[in-house]
């Protein structure tokens, strides 16, 4: 069961590995006294607390997911709600998540926002900030109110389609950086890879796939990069999911342009190779690409070129995935498996240091909001992720938080379980994963 | 054994699902059902009491039609679903779908359908029946395959060893998939040819060659294999005109003049005459595009006779 304890003054969580963005890397204790920190030490006694035995686990500064949506867009079943969303974050120990436009919440109008802001926050659930959209009405190049989006509480500004031309681009930059939002651009070419479905070469070619060429990606982020550098508008690139991103966001960067990067969780797990079979869950955009592909945005996550690691939290319900796999929309939902992927594929194997990788997870991306993160010290909000990186789970998308059921890793067994996530000192008990499948109510 | 019910069902997806020697032995008992067939011999009723349902989300016609007259061969019930007449224009899901002919009684499922992958979607879904891939988008078609090796190994001889030239808009066809995929495993040489916009990209095929010069290739073929050219998958920029193609790929008469005394000459079917292939090349004594179809209820009786499983296997073989 998921319990909230409320009105409990003073917890000491006692003896996790505590790794945070200040170079802290020891086994210590964290006393918790209302949404604060108090204390952090390793002789920390506090008799009055409650105790929250966190041995053999990591205690890390709250996750944050910069992209993630309400999915939808599809007739029939149950879709996301502002609450499942906030819900199945807490349980994926994302403490805050940037909630951007998608075909079933278009976030384009100032109402739309505020509704979504007033809906967040509830029990159990995690802190949800909006991007919102550029464009007024998803596929046409007209802008948004950015203004009165910001008014709203809209704290970015996100593109939708990747078939802008320059000129409006140009523009739409322009106006978004007199605005003050960042903004945050999808990658590719919505010419070159329009039809494409999975990444263009062997594995397309053998599934009879309509491919997306890496070289749209490309194209896509050049065009980016060079009117980020041009306007001055501060821009977010991404998912980016090819080795020729990496080289031009690096390049871009070299040279001073006001830009940052993000990929996904899944990119960096998964291949191209995964679709064989015409896998579940797969089908994603950008398309899952090549092992060497999936090794450049591993090197440009270590060498700080990607900034971010996302979710890209696009949930769809069951009976819009369970369909032929070409009539599948994109996307999957991702929250709730995101760390066990990781320390699965990545922490585990040693192709991350938990310090890289939570840079990229939490430090950056709190950076990035203008949130505290990234210190687990006295005075800092209590968000924090509990995380047993030795429990193994099998996932299975029916006891997910989140409505959404298309997952590539349903049915794997993964290593490395959020129990526990605490959002402003709010503690979030996780059921386990071996209890009875049961719904979320919202 | 009568009971169709007790028979262990095979799913048909592509060539590349197949096992060991399931290729072979599916050409051994094909050409087996074909002899039989010459001799105007009845054959033995392998499906009697089975249901066969053809499903088919695209327009065909000779693919349908062939595998309905191999069921009836064999003995089956045959069951003939027109999309367009049934619920799934109401947007009945195919998942749905395959349930439902279950439900009523299909013991196999012959399927097509305009998207790639939809055949192994189907497999998932079917909880008894087994579906055999009648072709799905541009992944596979791998009774084509089978027919066209099977007519080659009558023709002439042995696939192995042959160079086969593979003609057309590659990049859409699972007809040249499917064949690709059997040609290697039966040891031909194989080379693709087509404008750059209508070949795969590098590496897909690690043994299939590339070449954007037909004329090129001409002299060395042992087999040119025509693809049709199909207008509603042509986006601008793909090719410029048809005329313009038939110039650079089409098969004319001064080509064939070209060709080996002992080459084959193929097609799927059905054939834009003037544009991939030309009407006077049609009377070539090398053309095998009449024997394609002659075998074509002979494969698909093999097929079914396979994915329905059971008796039949070894008893048939010998």
């Amino acid at each position: 069961m998921r319990r909230e304890v409320k009105g409990m003054p003073r917890t000491l969580i006692k003896g996790g590995r505590v790794i945070d963005g200040t170079g802290v890397d020891a086994v210590t204790n964290i006393l918790v006294d209302g949404d604060a920190i108090a204390q952090v030490g390793p002789d920390l006694s506090a008799p009055d607390a409650d105790v929250v035995d966190a041995a053999g686990k990591m205690v890390v500064p709250g996750l944050i997911d910069l992209k993630a949506s309400l999915g939808g867009g599809t007739v029939g079943g149950e879709h996301e709600s502002v609450v499942s969303l906030g819900m199945a974050a807490a349980r994926g120990g994302f403490t805050s998540v940037l909630v951007g436009p998608s075909d079933g919440q278009p976030l384009n109008r100032p109402d739309a926002v505020r509704a979504l802001l007033a809906q967040a926050g509830g029990e159990g659930t995690s802190r949800l900030h909006v991007a919102a959209s550029l464009t007024a009405d998803g596929d046409t190049p007209i802008l948004g109110e950015a203004a009165l989006l910001k008014e709203a509480g809209a704290v970015a500004l996100a593109a939708r389609r990747r078939a802008y031309d320059a000129s409006f681009l140009r523009g739409a930059l322009q106006y978004t950086a007199m605005v003050g939002l960042p903004l945050w651009m999808p990658a590719g070419d919505g010419h070159l890879d329009a039809e494409g479905a999975a990444n263009e070469g062997p594995i397309a070619a053998h599934l009879g796939l309509p491919g997306a060429p890496a070289v749209a990606e490309a194209i896509g982020v050049a065009t980016v990069l060079l009117l980020a550098a041009d306007t001055g508008c501060p821009v977010t690139v991404g998912p980016i999911s090819t080795a020729q991103a990496v080289d031009l966001i690096a390049e871009a960067k070299a040279k001073g342009a006001p830009v940052t990067a993000c990929t996904t969780f899944h990119h960096l797990v998964l291949t191209e190779d995964d679709i064989v079979g015409f896998a579940p869950g797969t089908k994603v955009w950008p398309p899952l690409r090549t092992a060497a592909d999936r090794q450049a945005l591993l090197e440009g996550v270590k060498e700080g070129v990607i900034d971010f690691i996302v979710t890209d939290h696009t949930p769809h319900p069951l009976e819009a995935t369970d369909v032929e796999w070409l009539a599948t929309p994109f996307g999957i939902a991702g929250l709730e498996t995101a760390v066990a992927a990781s320390i699965t594929y990545l922490l585990e194997p040693g192709r991350l240091s938990w310090r890289q990788w939570l840079e990229r997870t939490s430090f950056a991306p709190a950076r990035a909001l203008g949130i505290p993160g990234g210190r687990i010290a006295a005075g800092e909000p209590a968000n924090l992720t509990i995380i047993d990186p030795g429990a193994s789970w099998t996932v299975d998308v029916a006891r997910f938080a989140s409505h959404g059921r298309n997952n590539p890793f349903h049915g794997r067994t993964l290593k490395g379980l959020v129990v526990e996530t605490w959002v402003a000192g709010r503690r979030i008990v996780h059921p386990s994963h071996d209890a009875p499948a049961q719904r979320s109510s919202s | 054994m009568g009971n169709a019910m007790g028979r262990t069902r095979r799913h048909v997806l592509g060539i590349r699902g197949m096992e060991g020697d399931e290729l072979e032995r599916l050409l051994a008992r094909a050409a087996a059902f074909f002899d039989g067939l010459s001799r105007e011999e009845k054959a033995p009723q392998l499906l009697s009491r089975c249901v066969v349902t053809t499903l088919f989300y695209e327009p065909s016609t000779r693919t349908r039609v062939s595998f309905e007259r191999a069921a009836h061969e064999l003995g089956a019930e045959v069951i003939t679903l027109t999309p367009a007449a049934s619920s799934v224009v109401k947007g009945e899901r195919l998942k749905d779908t395959v349930r439902t002919l279950e439900a009523a009684g299909s013991h196999v499922i012959v399927m097509r359908h305009p998207a790639s992958g939809a055949a192994h979607f189907a497999a998932q879904s079917a909880r008894s029946a087994a579906i055999v891939n009648a072709g799905d988008g541009a992944h596979e078609h791998p009774t084509q395959a089978l027919i066209d090796m099977t007519t080659i190994r009558r023709l002439r001889g042995d696939v192995a060893g042959k160079h086969v030239v593979i003609v057309g808009d590659i990049l859409h066809s699972r007809v040249a998939r499917s064949n690709m995929l059997a040609l290697e495993r039966l040891g031909a040489r194989v080379t693709m040819v087509g404008p750059p916009t209508f070949l795969l990209p590098d590496g897909a095929f690690p043994n299939v060659q590339r070449s954007t010069d037909f004329d090129a290739v001409l002299s060395d073929a042992d087999v040119v294999y025509m693809l049709r050219i199909q207008h509603e998958r042509q986006r601008p920029g793909r090719i410029p005109t048809v005329r313009e193609y038939r110039r650079l790929f089409g098969l004319t008469k001064a080509r064939t003049a070209r060709l080996k005394e002992d080459a084959l000459i193929m097609h799927p079917g059905p054939a834009n005459i003037g544009v991939e292939i030309d009407d006077d090349v049609l009377d070539d004594p090398r053309v095998a595009i009449t024997d394609q179809v002659r075998t074509g209820v002979a494969v698909r009786m093999a097929v079914l006779a396979h994915a329905a499983g059971g008796e039949g296997d070894a008893a048939h073989l010998n």
